[in-house]
């Protein structure tokens, strides 16, 4: 086990919404990257896989061209640079789309940062120690395996319409084969809520208000001391 | 008191629909009792089942005249969560009773409910996992688990909660065949050395016969027949009913042609390895071999799904790539294992034109063809009926029905039985059959070896990704040695399928 | 009131993590197609709105509160690995999810009328919350966030609302939620 999977969950959650509420609070680009930069740093010293950020590579850069058009065509802040028509392009235009898109991205991948380095069970012992009761705490568990199970059902629906002989090349025919993806996904999950309801109520599922964990939670003096830390550096850094 | 259930059922309704779903139903479950429960599809199997679990009334809100008692203590008195006190329940799909990401919390999850202490829950997940053979597998991802290890999984959680009775739908009908064998030969010692009493609905009445001591015959809500395993057995030799006999053809041309075609998977797991083989019109060809054998692969690429990364694929003489997809696939039906995955309308008729409308055809026709094919498959009366309230028998029918009314050349089905029980896997199969004898040619995938050597002409079997066996299908016994070392052994499973 | 707001049971708290994770496909999906339309180039997710709207209506039709909400934010938490408007679809889809609640609690749902008064609920809040993220996040100007909500709400609210009702009298007639 790793030093970051020792990490108690409501650790991480205060790395985590500290790095958030900076990114969003912060008007400066710089300290939007710097953000970043951290928690890929943080990333890398302690667990050398990078993959989770490689898939969220391509969102974030349809997201910054987005951003970067309509800056680009809506801006009217600072002097003009540039005019044709009715299009015209203000000097204020890039710094906005810089500072949109550098915080979309660190508010996004702090975030990932969260989800990927706390185990479902972790957050549903978080919850619990909130006093949710465990029939909604463990809710986390029952979604984390179920994601990647349906994700996969998705996939087999899509080819099955699609060797079915649905076309699904231009936007017009991805559009129409939307419904008959998702219709079939929908049926069979209502069926499975079922089946799994069933199976968990037939395991005792509720049957009182505590249950057994193998693990307990237990903030340790260092983390309590960390995330004092922490709190004063945010609050410094943003409100002093 | 030596009852483990007493069922007293008047009838079982639920409202607003008013037919029974189970009547008269009088029934006494000795403890030791091993009892195997058959019958038609909606004969109300399953409903029983509930009706002792509790689930009928309390989860499926049904409407109970009568009794049912389950250790002495009356259903309707124990809350469903408290019911896994007396019993373990266990059914047909494992991936919806697994609800934890390791294996091991999935075993302790039904004790950890119960609040026993760390240390007990402990030493009977270790114990079931050891029972059920998956003892090293504490902390493995369930979502990583095949079919049989999931299914294992699921019981090893039911068997550690240590209920006296162990109720079970259909447990087998997502395995193969040493997977059922395996879990048959668990479920008999736990009946014969711990006394465990087991209440089964079986997928093949024939499979279970040398485990039970009793069989039940479920018919329209009702126990119609309950007899020994011998009785049963005796029946079932004397009325074995025949089976169409395929069509007997000379082969005709050339239908799909793989010529030395590999394909690996990124993951550098081997899919297929210098395959070459080719469908003539008129086959009706059964693709065999042991769970990863490269059956499933083979399908994908014959269906376009995957490249091939060395070799060519030839459908009716086309070279199966992009550009030619969607007109050879117009010409082949496709009949997946799961006919959930394609039914999307909210009538069986909207369902079965939907392929005949992208083809733009008049709506008069379309009603033509969507009614005679309908009749063909013994659908016509459910023609607007939502297809989610089928049966999944019906369901699977239906799918067939949606390929056949697109008239299609080939129909390549995968394991197109699984889950289903006899009768129903025979409906099936006969609408394949069918197709077959107007001169079509059938691609069929299935672990089902007697139901291959039933219908198929000629039997493709796949060893290590590569065509290993490729014979007539009469040939099978001749050729049973090369058969039976790649796992394979017609014989035994024919017998077992014949005499139980 | 309580019973027609309010689903405890272990059916309707499995429907809301199942559903979610469909609510959580079927928004990737329509984003996706979004991204290819010029409309989403400029930030409008139409289609991806349309089914936002439609999911947050089914799941608390077929299994009421908490499950709404549980869904809604099932959804918007693992959104976080497809849309950087994450933070703002946190309080745009609990808004969306309680907006349907209300009025499914007053109304029986049976007819348009009922679903037409519960989409527009749902579409004006939920957008509108997502619109101050488009300000906040994506750092575009208010004018241009205000009339891309609107845009986003004339197409998504009529749309949604066939959808919903289309989808919800299926399932009904199904006889799977039952």
């Amino acid at each position: 086990m790793t030093w970051v999977e020792e990490l108690d969950p409501r650790t991480k959650l205060a790395w985590c919404l500290c790095l958030i509420l900076s990114a969003l609070l912060s008007n400066v680009v710089m300290v939007e990257v710097g953000i970043l930069i951290l928690v890929i740093a943080t990333d890398c010293f302690f667990s050398r896989d990078l993959k989770s950020y490689r898939i969220l590579l391509p969102v974030i850069l349809v997201v910054a061209s987005q951003i970067l058009i309509i800056q680009l065509l809506f801006c009217r802040e600072g002097v003009p640079l540039w005019q044709w028509g009715v299009i015209s392009v203000y000097s204020g235009a890039t710094p906005a789309a810089a500072l949109g898109i550098s915080r979309t991205a660190a508010v996004t991948f702090a975030a990932v940062q969260f989800m990927t380095r706390t185990p479902a069970m972790d957050v549903a012992l978080m919850l619990v120690s909130w006093r949710i009761p465990y029939r909604y705490a463990m809710l986390t568990i029952v979604a984390k395996r179920f994601l990647p199970l349906m994700q996969r059902e998705y996939r087999a629906i899509s080819e099955s319409q699609s060797i079915r002989g649905i076309p699904t090349d231009g936007i017009k025919d991805k559009i129409k084969s939307l419904p008959l993806a998702l219709m079939p996904l929908l049926f069979r999950a209502v069926r499975r809520t079922s089946d799994i309801a069933l199976s968990m109520e037939l395991k005792g599922y509720g049957r009182s208000n505590q249950r057994t964990f193998e693990k307990q939670l237990c903030l340790k003096n260092r983390e309590k001391i960390g995330m004092l830390l922490l709190f004063s550096v945010f609050i410094a850094a943003n409100f002093i | 008191m030596n009852d483990s259930v007493r069922l007293n059922i008047e009838s079982l309704t639920f409202p607003p629909e008013t037919a029974d779903v189970l009547k008269n139903i009088d029934l006494t479950v000795a403890r030791g009792d091993f009892i195997a429960i058959t019958g038609d599809a909606a004969s109300g199997k399953s409903m029983l089942l509930h009706s002792i679990t509790g689930a009928a009334v309390e989860f499926f809100n049904g409407e109970l005249q009568g009794t049912v008692r389950v250790m002495g203590h009356d259903v309707a008195d124990i809350p469903l969560t408290r019911m896994c006190d007396h019993v373990g329940y266990m059914m047909q799909e494992p991936q919806n009773q697994i609800v934890n990401i390791t294996v091991a919390d999935e075993v302790a999850f039904g004790v950890a409910n119960m609040n026993l202490s760390l240390n007990e829950i402990k030493k009977r997940t270790s114990a079931s996992l050891r029972f059920v053979g998956l003892d090293g597998f504490e902390g493995r991802s369930t979502d990583g688990l095949s079919g049989g290890q999931a299914q294992r999984a699921v019981l090893a959680g039911v068997l550690a909660m240590e209920t006296p009775l162990l109720i079970l739908d259909q447990p087998t009908a997502e395995l193969d065949e040493k997977g059922k064998q395996e879990l048959f030969a668990r479920l008999k010692y736990l009946n014969k050395e711990k006394g465990v009493t087991v209440v089964m609905v079986m997928d093949r009445a024939t499979d279970i016969l040398a485990y039970s001591n009793r069989i039940l015959i479920m018919g329209g809500g009702e126990i119609i027949e309950e007899c020994s395993p011998d009785e049963y057995r005796k029946r079932l030799c004397a009325k074995s009913t025949p089976r169409l006999s395929p069509a007997k053809k000379p082969a005709g041309s050339t239908n799909i042609e793989l010529r030395d075609v590999s394909f690996t998977y990124d993951d550098g797991f081997v899919g297929c390895e210098n395959i070459d083989i080719s469908i003539n019109e008129g086959d009706f060809a059964g693709i065999v071999g042991i769970n990863g054998s490269g059956k499933t692969t083979l399908i994908k690429l014959m269906e376009g799904l995957l490249k091939p990364e060395s070799g060519s694929i030839e459908v009716f003489n086309t070279p199966l790539i992009k550009k030619n997809l969607s007109a050879l696939r117009s010409r082949i039906g496709f009949l997946f294992q799961n006919p959930d995955l394609q039914i999307f309308a909210t009538t069986v008729k909207d369902e079965v034109a939907f392929t005949l409308k992208m083809r733009k055809l008049p709506a008069e026709d379309i009603r033509e063809k969507v009614q005679g094919i309908l009749t063909e498959v013994g659908l016509a009366s459910y023609a607007d009926v939502h297809p989610q309230r089928l049966s999944r028998s019906q369901r699977q029918k239906l799918a067939v029905a949606s390929i056949l009314v697109g008239d299609p050349d080939i129909i390549i089905a995968d394991e197109p039985t699984s889950g289903l029980d006899e009768n129903q896997s025979i409906l099936i199969m006969d609408l394949l059959a069918d197709f077959h004898r107007k001169g079509k040619t059938v691609v069929l995938v299935t672990h089902d070896l007697p139901l291959a050597r039933s219908y198929t002409t000629r039997i493709v079997a796949m060893h290590e990704h590569r065509v290993a066996v490729d014979i007539p299908t009469e040939e099978t016994f001749s050729h049973g040695s090369a058969l039976k070392r790649i796992g394979l052994d017609f014989q035994r499973e024919e017998l077992a399928n014949d005499l139980g | 009131m309580n019973k027609k707001f309010f689903r405890t049971d272990t059916k309707a708290l499995v429907g809301s993590i199942i559903l979610g994770i469909v609510f959580l496909i079927a928004s990737q999906a329509s984003g996706f197609i979004d991204n290819l339309l010029p409309t989403g180039k400029a930030g409008m997710y139409l289609i991806n709105g349309t089914v936002w709207a439609s999911f947050t209506a089914l799941i608390v039709l077929l299994y009421k509160q908490p499950a709404g909400l549980i869904a809604a934010e099932v959804e918007a938490f693992t959104s976080v690995f497809y849309s950087p408007l994450w933070v703002a679809f946190i309080f745009a889809n609990a808004v969306g999810s309680l907006a349907v609640s209300f009025v499914a609690a007053r109304y029986s749902m049976e007819k348009w009328s009922h679903h037409i008064l519960a989409m527009f609920f749902c579409n004006v809040l939920g957008n509108a919350i997502a619109g101050v993220g488009l300000v906040t996040i994506f750092q575009l100007p208010v004018s241009v966030a205000i009339v891309e909500t609107l845009i986003t709400i004339a197409v998504a609210w009529p749309l949604s609302t066939i959808v919903t009702k289309l989808v919800y009298d299926s399932i009904k007639n199904s006889g799977l939620a039952r």
